[in-house]
């Protein structure tokens, strides 16, 4: 077990090295010349050379690379060129207002999927079984920003219930910022709702074919306590492993939803940095983000075996 | 006194009225062994599923009364039902692999049925240890806190059994619960199993496709084809004098020994010396596996027109040799000669002419033929790049498995008797010189098992191919072999002629697997 | 079952939209682009049947030429990374060795992005433009194919009737070809579809954002970008784009659940 967890997690350092790399080399080398971003095209050739010699441009792309990720391994993701601010705290800080509305909804839409999958299959074939893929079916097709806009519109505009534009933090008012955060952590809740009922009802339905539930029914067992105790951990598995795909993708695609609701998460900071070509701030969303993912999948694996002893073994 | 069990008139049907299981009536009596025997597709597990009310979804009992210790449970709600699982009627299941839950710890399983009766800790978790050591674990109290994984095909189902049994059921419902396991585990299994019944007084359905475990453990027997009753009685008798056609020709599909054939002439088409195969072991961060030793200096001889049975257990290497020979697994150590040709060392191209030559037929009939082929494509296969290839090759080939007009179908229109004859076909079109049959008929049907061997042993008559039959059953051994060659742990134990190694076996694997292997007494009138 | 209703309703959504996305190329009823400010805003009627936006162009025609343009990048995008992906997989897999692990370790690294950021990431430096998000999109889906497709190798290269055809004498390449490729081709179909919805819906989520086809040329997603300020105004503009893309996406998931039941009964998902 312990060999398990220890192989599992040096296994994800190469993963987050090769990561680095390509995030290096896509933003870094392929866009050109750093310089000439910062300075603009105006700049004389003096101060160009002398800003290329300060930020180390003019070594060896190997030496950059290297001092790049022992600065990053400290923290230091570099300054944003737009406004010279150092990059790490901007992404802690708008990562905040990210998490809370992701971890929500992914806590959710699990509490609720999770179940309903389940039944489902129970019955499968039933009217209710029915009911339940087609309405996940449906909410699958829906794309999230719409969802929120639909949302918006009608809690926003016309039934006034809820805000449409802007955002108050935690810190500054409670009761006000959740006022905020209450449609897009519904609009994200409703989509994964979609995906994982469906992928809960399949792995429910592989595993109520197998042998150890008839055998456990065989023993005199209720329903209840071969649904939870030997169908519940085998069928959560694979939706664990989903739950983690998910997570990257929201991670990946929440900026179209902080656009919808207007909230300064990490989403809208990396996509106004694409607009403004300010490469060291995309380059460390990009970075933290996968580095989230690598971190989350780790996890996830970790807690993998509590449900399937049998990966442990390999 | 009432009978135990008693189901009468049972119809087991489809949701579309389709009957599986139709005017099924038989009895088991306190503390019996009835056994329940007939081919795929007889209706025998449906029948075992709806005794205690598990039938899969889609399967209903439409019409018909179970009776059980008195009282009628075909229709009770689902929670009185519930309550007679365990205590009143127990079942243990086929597969060893899928049937204890790999998330939950041996002791969970085991005490789980015992804490919904009230049972307190401290007894549940005494009366585990003594049924774990009962039914022969070496540590049980590590046993409780292990997991299904950790533990072989033949503990899983000694657990499973232990499982069973812990509820003191009054009957206890066996499906098939050796037929994944070899030779000599099923005996041991079974055994215990039927010491244990008796123990407790418990009866026992043992759900079987094999007659030669009737003959062993059961009094009476019912026999059922196509989802009916088709004969019932005392076990020896319906073994020995059959009354039904049916049953006798069940009977007489089981394998015996026919009449030694002449010795060939020792014209060697294979041979090993020394042949050693061992699988590295897998590397990983800080550890290097154990590397394992499959086949260890093996010496083996197959001379042109005869079939040498390669005997043993699982994990005997058995089926590694087999494809060694093929030059399928390659060989650590040791030299292999085809035809006097050292073929050891050959690779990429200068196997072709050895591989045209040689030839494989697999047990597995469902995963050996590639399912976007036709069965023309398939057969016709070995001919690629031959200059005299014709389709008429390919209808003669077979005609001569009993496939005329097959050509066009896929291989999941074909039932298993048929997929291994177009096996069969395609492994000998070619006219080789060596065939391995690995198992070929151990996934088949006695009737058809029956079949397939004479169709083995009728081809090679014309042909004359050397022949390797690999086999855990000792039963179509006796059938086939001419000479017989036994492996233990990746060596020869013993090897000689038939009849010299079943009538007279020397060393102890081969004495145990003889009085493991399940055989009929002979058939009169 | 012989009558699939999820294939047939999936099946006609997506050629239905197909069918209007073909018709935009020849004729659409009014000009997508043409800025007429007497007409903003104007809800639906007779003459605009889906209204007009804030510059007074028919959203009728703006949708019809939107859905060219997702179904073009969509059906390009869906190739590039099939394509990609399978040769990717499939010399991983059947290789096996050091070329299976450098291959599998790229891959993992490509997957360790979620999918849109990479391609965000690639749009950043290429920019933004139609053939800009087939090659992000295309490259970012890829991984995922490469995947799948080594998956099924690898336990297609268990099963028998490949030992069986290496016993024949053929040689490697020819099993891959007549053996083991035909035999992912129903998962990559399965596959192929669900590709096809995740990319029209990252197409117009990318556009949505901004970094999509760039305006004036209409997509769903920029459609309903320029919506979001005009809701209290004009609800029907974030209405009728955003319906088109729910269609396509459900036809492509009905149609990609009843490929499956199809192509293997077995199948519960």
């Amino acid at each position: 077990m312990f060999g398990y967890a220890l192989r599992r997690t040096l296994s994800a350092i190469p993963t987050l090295v090769l990561v680095a790399i390509s995030v290096f080399v896509l933003l870094r080398v392929v866009p050109g010349d750093p310089a000439l971003l910062i300075l603009g095209d105006a700049a004389s050739a003096e101060s160009l050379a002398s800003l290329r010699r300060s930020m180390g441009l003019d070594l060896p792309l190997w030496q950059q690379f290297s001092h790049w990720i022992a600065r990053v391994l400290v923290g230091d993701f570099g300054t944003a060129i737009t406004n010279g601010q150092p990059v790490l705290p901007l992404i802690i800080d708008r990562f905040s207002v990210t998490a809370v509305i992701v971890l929500l909804s992914v806590l959710l839409a699990s509490l609720v999927a999770v179940p309903l999958g389940m039944v489902a299959a129970w019955r499968q074939n039933s009217a209710t079984d029915l009911a339940v893929i087609a309405g996940s079916t449906l909410l699958l097709s829906v794309p999230s920003f719409w969802l929120g806009l639909m949302l918006l519109m009608l809690f926003g505009v016309w039934l006034q219930w809820l805000p449409v534009v802007g955002y108050v933090g935690f810190g500054e008012n409670a009761a006000i910022a959740l006022t905020f955060i209450i449609m897009p952590v519904v609009t994200l809740t409703l989509i994964e709702i979609g995906q994982l009922t469906r992928m809960a009802r399949a792995a429910t339905i592989d595993v109520l074919r197998l042998d150890y539930v008839a055998h456990a029914r065989a023993k005199g067992l209720s329903e209840g306590v071969v649904l939870f105790r030997h169908v519940l951990p085998n069928a959560f598995a694979p939706t664990l492993s989903l739950i983690g795909v998910i997570l990257g993708n929201l991670l990946g695609g929440i900026a179209v939803i902080e656009t919808v609701f207007t909230l300064p998460g990490l989403g809208r900071l990396l996509v106004d940095a694409i607009f403004q070509r300010d490469y060291p701030v995309v380059q460390g969303c990009m970075l933290f983000i996968a580095a989230i993912y690598i971190v989350v999948n780790l996890l996830i694996d970790l807690a993998y075996p509590w449900f399937d002893p049998r990966v442990a073994v390999e | 006194m009432s009978p135990l069990l008693e189901i009468s008139g049972l119809r087991i049907a489809t949701s579309g009225r389709l009957p599986v299981v139709d005017d099924v009536s038989l009895e088991i009596a306190r503390s019996e062994v009835l056994a329940v025997v007939g081919e795929s597709g007889s209706g025998k597990t449906a029948t075992a599923r709806a005794t205690i009310g598990l039938l899969p979804p889609g399967l209903h009992v439409s019409s018909g009364s179970i009776r059980f210790d008195g009282r009628e449970i075909a229709g009770l709600p689902h929670a009185e039902l519930r309550s007679l699982r365990g205590p009143g009627i127990g079942m243990v299941f086929q597969e060893p692999m899928t049937s204890l839950n790999p998330a939950l710890t041996i002791g969970g399983q085991l005490t789980e049925a015992l804490a919904l009766h009230g049972v307190s800790r401290a007894e549940q978790r005494e009366r585990a240890l003594a049924m774990l050591t009962r039914v022969g674990i070496q540590d049980p109290a590590q046993c409780l806190g292990a997991f299904p994984h950790e533990f072989s095909g033949g503990m899983r189902q000694r657990i499973m059994l232990a499982s069973a049994m812990l509820l003191r059921p009054k009957l206890l419902i066996a499906d098939e619960p050796t037929t994944a396991l070899d030779t000599l585990t099923q005996a041991d299994v079974l055994d215990l199993m039927v010491d244990l019944t008796r123990e407790h007084g418990t009866a026992v359905m043992l759900i079987t496709h094999n007659l030669g475990l009737v003959a062993r453990y059961a009094q009476r027997a019912v026999v059922m084809q196509s989802g009916r009753v088709v004969e019932t009685g005392d076990a020896a008798a319906l073994l020995t004098t059959p009354r039904t056609l049916y049953t006798r020709a069940l009977v007489e599909a089981m394998p015996r020994r026919m009449d030694a054939r002449p010795p060939v002439p020792p014209s060697p088409v294979i041979e090993a010396r020394g042949l050693t195969v061992a699988f590295g072991g897998r590397r990983r961060f800080f550890t290097l596996g154990r590397a394992v030793t499959a086949v260890d200096q093996v010496d083996l001889t197959v001379h042109q027109g005869e079939t040498v049975a390669l005997v043993g257990g699982s994990g005997s290497g058995k089926t590694t040799l087999g494809r060694a020979l093929l030059r399928l697994v390659n060989p650590t150590a040791g030299e292999i000669r085809f035809q006097g040709a050292d073929i050891t060392r050959l690779t990429g191209q200068q196997l072709v002419p050895f591989r045209r030559a040689c030839q494989i037929v697999f047990q597995d009939p469902f995963s050996s033929l590639d399912p976007r082929l036709r069965v023309q494509a398939i057969v016709a296969e070995p001919l690629r790049l031959m200059p005299d290839r014709s389709l008429d090759q390919v209808a003669r080939m077979l005609a001569a498995v009993g496939l005329t007009g097959f050509e066009r179908r896929f291989p999941h229109e074909l039932s298993g008797g048929q997929r291994q004859r177009v096996a069969i076909a395609r492994a000998l079109i070619r006219n080789p010189a060596f065939v391995v049959a690995d198992e070929p008929v151990s996934a088949l049907d006695m009737t058809i098992q029956k079949q397939i061997l004479a169709l083995l042993r009728q081809l090679q008559r014309e042909r004359g191919f050397a022949c390797l039959f690999v086999s855990h059953d000792l039963a179509a051994v006796e059938e086939v072999a001419d000479r017989v060659v036994v492996m233990q742990s990746g060596r020869i134990v013993e090897a000689g002629l038939r009849d010299a190694v079943f009538d007279r076996p020397q060393h102890a694997y081969t004495q145990a697997l003889l009085a493991a292997s399940p055989r009929l007494p002979t058939l009169t009138g | 079952m012989v009558f699939n209703a999820n294939m047939m309703i999936g099946g006609g959504l997506v050629g239905t939209i197909s069918g209007v996305a073909a018709l935009a190329t020849v004729w659409t009823p009014f000009s997508p682009t043409r800025v007429s400010l007497s007409s903003r805003f104007q809800a639906p009627s007779s003459l605009h049947w889906l209204g007009t936006d804030e510059f007074g162009r028919d959203v009728l025609s703006r949708l019809m030429v939107g859905a060219e343009t997702s179904i073009g990048v969509a059906l390009t995008t869906t190739v590039v990374a099939l394509v990609l992906g399978m040769a990717i997989g499939l010399t991983a897999g059947y290789l096996r060795g050091w070329v299976d692990r450098v291959l599998m370790s790229l891959n993992d690294t490509l997957l360790a992005f979620p999918g849109i950021l990479f391609a965000m990431g690639l749009l950043a430096v290429i920019g933004p433009s139609k053939w800009g998000i087939v090659l992000a999109l295309g490259l970012a889906y890829a991984p995922t194919v490469a995947r799948v497709v080594r998956g099924s190798v690898l336990s297609l290269r268990e099963r028998e009737f490949i030992e069986a055809s290496r016993a024949l004498g053929n040689g490697a390449f020819y099993t891959l070809i007549r053996h083991i490729v035909p035999n992912t081709v129903s998962p990559m179909i399965v596959l192929a579809t669900s590709l096809f919805g995740l990319v029209i819906l990252s197409e117009s989520a990318l556009s949505f954002l901004g970094l999509g086809v760039p305006p004036p040329a209409p997509t769903w997603g920029n459609m309903l970008a320029s919506a979001r300020p005009h809701l209290e105004r004009a609800p029907w503009l974030a209405i009728a784009p955003g319906t088109m893309i729910a269609l396509c996406l459900l036809g492509a998931n009905l149609l990609g659940d009843g490929l499956r039941d199809l192509l293997d009964p077995r199948s519960t998902r």
